[in-house]
């Protein structure tokens, strides 16, 4: 286990430094310089201003020199200061985490409550129309653009029954019942696709471990098929569930974007776009590092949380 | 001595008795009747083999019993399934459900498959109990102790926390015996319980089960497709080939008085520790047939090294065998006295062994 | 495919119902021109976000546009980069899933960590990241999302390789002296292909998706090309006073997705001998 643990982290490792070399470099691409940007369309003009500016910025150092210092910073936590709103990226990102994280783990909740019950009665009933009908509703949840669900459900719940209010955002240790109302729209926006490909993965597991021979043993004994389902079938079936939820992790964060722009959401993903379009170059370079982490470390915390549920794994 | 047993017992209602048993598959472009039209009977207590190569339908017979199979897939029936006096096909599946494990149990083939492997051994055993015994928690764990115990796990309190990987493929097997002999049931079903293990372990487990029928009073089917498992250990043996009963006798009789040429194939073929290296195994020639495509006649005649035109034009039924026991039935032209039949009353089977050794060894010297 | 081997397809429901829906994007893609009973383009003031009438099915837009006729050359957009961005992607994706399963050791090691490298983006960002740097366009758009989705496909191929290599008729044209790119591409490339259409299949559904979104974010095809992430990114100003534009955009892309994607999982149901009830006697 432990030996498994060691291999496993340091392959992330690797991939991790690639992934700082990645978002540094995309930055790189990016037409016009981060000099231009600040300076804007007509302080591109004064040479002499844009000169001193890259001098100071360090842009005139070699590219090797630049990435290290930038990774340096990372590692101490200095992402450097934002070039639209010269806050310091560190805390803007934290500040920004919340609404995010808060979306993504509701719209997860949601999604595997609808997912475990419907994949487990497509599986059970493998070939009826319980089972089309599982698979239609997995495929439409893969479908449907979350981003145009959250404008239906705004359109249906907001301006037509006036429900719940179309946007806004209260961070949950102010007012959490206020803040996972105006979340639930949100959520269930985002929770689609996540339902979708988690109720093929119940169910794709769920018919294969049906068929092992210990669940004919199960039934051997006169264990009630309802116990053979949840207490047997499920808790096999799960194990790669629970690697595919992990690995979704990141798709539903960053699927989060179009969300929190739809609910004006202040999350990170309205972050990465808002960065965009004002070329906050530093800003863009925190933004996919810091997802790539997230997406890296669920998907390793998940290797450890699949080695822990399963016996042959854990005793090794 | 088994045969005035079976005698004697037949004046009572039977354990469990199958009339006309038919299961039969839908498989691409049609059915496979794989179970056609099996008689068996088992009494308390009493100890029967069903043995024939795989796919001849023993397994399915022994799942028909329990109604295990896929109801999507597989159809029981015409036939009966009678367990202590009662139709198990005209039970619900409740009642049927309190059944399983309760009256009747099964033992399976492989122990690397047949424990779950996220459950602990106690668990998987527990659960049994669990399911038809209202137990509390500490009467369960003892009992659980009791039945490790019973089948020869050493520290049972201690093991009965590990999962089945953490056990030897022989202590799996004991402990999936523990978990069929938990509800104390009246028969076993034990299918191919010991193909998956080692010959040193099969013995033990032979041995075990047999120990356990017999201190416990439990019937118990064998089923297997080696003869030499059933030798010792059951009072009748019915050997089965595609889907139906070919001969049935009480075991020592059939062991020394074979009359028809696959029960002679089979004893061939079973595993004789005492032979010669040499002379240990030989295979029947040939596979079974199809059954979705079954040959007019006898089903082995395509394989059968005596048979004559009658064997591929007509079906021979399973009748008495002339001059031996009333209870032992074959189903061959050539063993039964009919006109045009009867070549093989008398044949000394062990002459024929001979020339097939020979033809094998020649065989294995060209491989 | 033969004709027998396309009844036994479309035997299945959803079988016939993907090819249908597929078919309508596809057509509807090629003959935009004919179908569309307006210009997309054509702006009337005169007739500006009115409802769903006999003249306009589908209402017009803020412009006065046609939305019938903007949807319908929308799947133009949606059809050509779901094709090539997935295209390119299992071009380049497969090429390095190959090389790396066949090659193995300190090569294989390389790429499948650069793989594992860019998968660590969510493609959403990914895509968002190189739209930022390239400037959005539709070339951009297409390159975008081949990107992202290339590791999907090095790593399918990768395993599929890895799974044949070391099947007999592959050691048997080792043992032959046949070189190298003549193995992967003649007796093993034609094993791996059937996962991989399925696969290609489901991702040309997710980019059209993907399309629809950075197109919806503004990062996308531009105005005033008809594009269904572009209606709804204008739409969205008119919820309240004209909510069929975000309606109906909004169904043209579930149900062409819904079409993919079902097309998709049919043929890998149609593979995959565990997805159908398999039965042992």
């Amino acid at each position: 286990m432990a030996r498994y643990v060691w291999r496993r982290a340091l392959t992330a490792l690797v991939v991790l430094f690639l992934v700082s070399v990645i978002s540094f470099i995309i930055v790189f691409v990016l037409p016009g310089d981060t000099a231009a940007a600040i300076l804007g369309e007509d302080g591109g003009l004064d040479r002499e201003r844009y000169e001193a500016l890259r001098e100071t910025l360090g842009l005139n150092k070699p590219l090797i020199t630049r990435y290290v210092e930038w990774v340096t910073g990372v590692l101490r936590g200095d992402f450097g200061v934002s070039l639209r709103t010269s806050e310091e990226i560190g805390p803007a990102l934290l500040q920004r985490a919340g609404p995010t994280f808060q979306l993504a783990i509701m719209a997860m909740l949601i999604a595997v409550a609808v997912a475990i019950p419907v994949g487990v009665a497509s599986a059970v009933r493998q070939g009826t129309w319980v089972d089309t009908a599982g698979t239609l509703l997995a495929l439409s949840g893969i479908a449907t653009p979350g981003f145009w669900l959250g404008i239906m459900l705004i359109l249906v719940f907001a301006v037509w029954l006036k429900w719940l209010p179309p946007s806004g955002y209260v961070p949950i240790w102010e007012s959490p019942l206020e803040s996972v109302r105006l979340m639930i729209l949100p959520a269930v926006a985002l929770a689609t696709a996540l339902m979708g490909v988690t109720i093929r993965q119940v169910r794709t597991a769920v018919i294969e471990v049906l068929g092992e021979d210990y669940i004919t043993t199960a039934r051997a004994k006169g264990v009630r098929e309802r116990q053979i389902v949840y207490r047997h079938a499920l808790r096999n079936a799960l194990l790669p569930v629970v690697t595919v939820i992990g690995l979704q992790m990141g798709q539903t964060l960053a699927g989060a974007a179009t969300i929190e722009v739809v609910f004006s959401i202040p999350g990170l993903g309205r972050l990465a776009v808002d960065s965009i379009f004002f070329r906050d170059f530093t800003m863009i370079q925190a933004v996919m590092l810091l997802f790539a982490v997230i997406v890296l470390a669920s998907s390793f915390l998940t290797d450890l949380l699949y080695a822990r549920l399963d016996p042959r794994i854990r005793y090794r | 001595m088994s045969e005035t047993v079976a005698m004697d017992n037949n004046d009572q209602t039977p354990l469990l008795e199958l009339r006309g048993l038919h299961v039969a598959f839908a498989a691409r472009g049609g059915t496979v009747q794989a179970v056609d039209g099996v008689d068996l009977r088992v009494h308390e207590g009493e100890t029967i083999g069903i043995v024939g190569e795989s796919g001849c339908g023993k397994s399915a017979t022994a799942r028909a019993i329990l109604r295990l199979l896929p109801a999507n897939a597989a159809r029981i029936g015409p036939g009966e399934i009678r367990f202590s006096g009662r139709d198990l096909l005209a039970l619900g599946d409740e009642a049927m459900r309190q059944v399983r494990g309760r009256k009747i149990a099964m033992i399976f083939q492989d122990p690397m498959t047949s424990l779950n492997p996220v459950m602990t051994i106690g668990a998987q055993i527990g659960e049994a109990l669990a399911v038809h015994e209202k137990a509390t928690r500490a009467k369960t764990e003892r009992r659980v102790v009791e039945l490790l115990e019973l089948v020869g796990i050493p520290s049972p309190a201690k093991r009965m926390h590990d999962y089945p990987h953490q056990f030897s493929g022989g202590m799996r097997q004991r402990a999936v015996i523990a978990m069929a002999l938990a509800c104390r049931p009246s028969l076993v079903l034990a299918d191919e319980i010991t193909t998956a293990l080692d010959v040193t372990l099969q013995a033990q487990i032979l041995e075990l089960l047999k120990h356990l029928s017999q201190t416990l009073g439990m019937a118990t089917v064998m089923i297997t497709h080696d003869l030499g498992v059933v030798a010792g250990m059951t009072s009748r043996v019915n050997v089965m080939y595609a889907g139906q009963i070919v001969e049935t006798a009480p075991t020592d009789e059939i062991f020394d008085h074979p009359t028809m040429p696959y029960t002679w194939g089979l004893l061939r073929s079973a595993p004789n520790l005492e032979a010669p290296e040499a002379e240990r195994l030989t295979p029947i020639e040939g596979l079974p047939p199809d059954l979705s495509d079954l040959p007019d006649g006898c089903r082995f005649a395509p394989r059968c090294p005596h048979r004559r035109n009658i064997c591929g034009e007509s079906t021979p039924a399973l009748a008495p065998a002339p001059g031996r026991p009333s209870a032992h039935l074959t189903r061959c032209w050539g063993a039964q006295d009919v006109p045009g039949g009867g070549w093989l009353i008398g044949h000394n089977w062990q002459n024929d062994a001979a020339g097939a050794l020979v033809e094998s060894d020649s065989e294995d010297v060209g491989r | 495919m033969n004709t027998q081997a396309l009844k036994d397809f479309l035997s299945s429901p959803l079988a016939v119902i993907a090819v249908t829906l597929v078919g309508a994007a596809v057509f509807s893609a090629i003959f935009a021109d004919l179908v569309a009973p307006f210009d997309p383009n054509k702006q009337d003031y005169s007739a500006v976000l009115q409802s769903p009438s006999a003249e306009h099915w589908l209402g017009t837009d803020q412009l006065g546009r046609d939305m019938l006729s903007r949807l319908i050359h929308g799947s133009r957009i949606a059809v050509l980069v779901g094709l090539t961005s997935v295209g390119f992607a299992v071009s380049v994706g497969s090429l390095l899933g190959l090389i790396a399963g066949y090659a193995s050791g300190i090569l294989d090691e390389a790429i499948m960590r650069l793989v594992d490298a860019i998968l660590a983006f969510p493609s959403i960002l990914l895509a968002l990241g190189i739209m930022a740097a390239l400037g959005p366009s539709l070339t951009t758009i297409v390159i975008a999302i081949a990107i992202g989705d290339m590791p999907v496909f090095a790593r399918l191929t990768r395993s599929q390789v890895l799974s044949v290599r070391e099947r007999d008729f592959v050691t048997a044209a080792t043992a032959m002296g046949a070189r190298a790119p003549r193995i992967v591409f003649r007796h093993i490339w034609p094993h791996v292909t059937a996962p991989i259409v399925a696969m290609a299949t489901l991702h040309v559904g997710l980019a059209i998706l993907t399309e629809a979104g950075l197109s919806f974010l503004g990062l996308g095809v531009q105005p005033p090309t008809a594009s269904w992430g572009t209606i709804l990114r204008s739409g969205f100003g008119y919820i309240e006073v004209a909510p069929w534009i975000s309606i109906s955009s909004g169904i043209f892309i579930f149900l062409t997705v819904l079409g993919v994607s079902l097309l998709g999982d049919e043929l890998r149901r149609k593979q995959d001998p565990r997805a159908t009830a398999t039965v042992r006697p």
